[in-house]
């Protein structure tokens, strides 16, 4: 697949994710890695990068596991940008399916 | 593999990376491996679930390089802009007025293209360089009624980007009569969008202007009975193409270029080309200032005329004039009328060897600054015979002067 396209589509499910609340990162690929098949380390590049564009913050947590758990919050702007993707997914999605069934 | 190999090699491999980066992640995969193994997962699952080191890498290197590198080294077409991390960069302007409908959009894109196809059916195509490194997309529609015979789209598939005005099919009976612009945006770019002009007819007309970056190797542009402009850039091929419309072509450096027309008239000036493939079924051909290795020249009923500094020449024309001043070393000059006069001005020759032939015409060949004489049909040489001539015509008649 592209992996433009499946990037972005992977950051639709990490935003995603994260409106139903905060997430710490192996909750976040476990999670993801459980439905679709990709490599767990690939999705920490992407939560640099959100953190980067300013689509979440982090902030460390003490864990009785180990090191500190980082969890990723949305932003207003993250909350803003994952509404607006997610339309934009469905419509696509929409006009997809809907040229396969033609 | 053990963890402790494989964060070895995951640190090897971070070290082209800055501190604190190559720091984050390895923190963030020494955090997966304690949870993992809280879980009660063995090493190597936890290895096989991160899975290769080096997809990681690539995934960091994208994302870790400046903006406009980083989306050259992208392996699809368009990405949305990252410089300023906003996501979308597409601006849409839509004007809409009940008495004079018309409507226009604005779409850029970035990326790196093999090639950019347009087909503007009944719209007018202008490609213009851009500014900058991106591909930008205007529509205009003007004076079109509200009903709905025409979109635009564009779209890029397998490296090459497409845009252009479409008929209309089926129409779906909710949509009649309502104008509207649906754009399928994904991702900060647009994957498919439409936009809606109407029917034609007097003073409305459609027009897509394409600005595209340098750099860039071939531009396809076809219209049915607009007209097509193109002018200043390089590149390696253009080819473009109207049914009824006017094409122009100036201010080109390029490999290959082709430029027929049905119906309209073809202009190519200031353009420079190692082969020129140029074609008009009832319109006149004028091509000033141009320059190159092989020059191949057709009109079905119209004129021809040419001033160029062009190793070969290969003219023909139906029922029309040619009419041709080569400046330089012209090597071969071929000519061929069916019905009209042919003239040609050869300056800067060393020599030349004249063929002429014309069926009922007359014939006149000068060289140098002698006068010019009449002569039968035949094969003259001056100088050093250099430049190979061939004038034929039907009932034309022929001027050949050489200096």
């Amino acid at each position: 697949m592209n992996t433009q396209f499946k990037k972005g589509a992977l950051e639709l499910c990490v935003l995603s994710q994260l409106v139903r609340g905060d997430k710490y990162g192996y909750e976040l690929t476990e999670k993801i890695s459980g439905v679709m098949s990709i490599a767990s380390g690939t999705m920490y590049p992407i939560l640099r990068k959100l953190k980067a564009d300013d689509y979440v913050t982090t902030y460390l947590v003490e864990s009785e596991s180990g090191p500190a758990r980082k969890y990723y919050k949305l932003t207003d702007k993250g909350k803003q940008y994952q509404a607006d993707v997610s339309q934009e997914w469905e419509a696509f999605t929409k006009a997809v399916n809907q040229l396969i069934m033609e | 593999m053990t963890k402790q190999e494989y964060m070895e090699k995951l640190q090897e491999k971070l070290e082209r990376f800055g501190r604190e980066l190559q720091e984050e992640i390895l923190e963030d995969y020494r955090q997966h491996f304690a949870e993992g193994v809280n879980e009660g997962k063995s090493e190597e699952e936890i290895i096989e679930e991160l899975g290769n080191i080096e997809e990681m890498i690539r995934e960091l290197a994208e994302e870790d390089l400046p903006g406009e590198f980083a989306q050259r080294a992208m392996e699809s077409g368009a990405v949305a802009e990252r410089g300023t991390k906003e996501p979308a960069r597409q601006e849409d302007k839509e004007e809409r007025g009940s008495a004079n409908a018309g409507a226009e959009g604005h779409f850029t894109y970035s990326g790196s293209y093999r090639a950019v196809v347009l087909e503007g059916k009944v719209a007018n195509i202008h490609v213009e360089r851009s500014k900058d490194e991106k591909i930008h997309v205007d529509y205009e529609a003007k004076g079109v009624s509200s009903q709905l015979n025409y979109e635009y789209y564009q779209y890029e598939e397998d490296g090459i980007f497409y845009a252009g005005v479409k008929h209309r099919k089926n129409l779906r009976e909710e949509d009649q009569g309502e104008e509207k612009m649906v754009k399928v945006t994904l991702f900060g770019r647009t994957i498919i969008s439409y936009g809606t002009v109407g029917g034609f007819g007097g003073g409305q007309y459609i027009t897509l202007t394409v600005r595209i970056p340098q750099g860039l190797p071939k531009l396809t542009a076809k219209t049915g009975s607009g007209n097509i402009q193109v002018s200043g850039l390089e590149l390696e091929s253009v080819d473009s193409a109207s049914g009824s419309g006017n094409v122009e072509i100036r201010e080109l450096v390029t490999d290959r270029v082709k430029g027929h027309t049905g119906s309209g008239n073809l202009a190519v000036n200031h353009t420079e080309f190692i082969s020129a493939d140029l074609g008009a079924g009832s319109g006149n051909i004028s091509l000033e200032r141009i320059k190159g290795k092989e020059l191949r020249c057709g009109a079905g009923s119209g004129n021809i005329k040419v001033d160029a500094a062009v190793a070969e020449y290969h003219l023909g024309t139906g029922s029309g004039n040619i009419k041709v001043k080569a400046v330089g070393a012209a090597e071969v000059v071929n000519m061929s009328a069916g019905s009209g006069s042919v003239k040609l001005e050869l300056e800067g020759a060393e020599g030349m060897e004249a063929t002429v032939r014309t069926s009922s015409g007359s014939a006149h060949i000068a060289w140098g600054e002698e006068e010019a004489v009449k002569v039968k049909n035949g094969t003259y040489t001056y100088g050093n015979s250099a430049c190979k001539v061939k004038a034929n015509t039907g009932s034309g008649s022929i001027k050949v002067s050489g200096k």
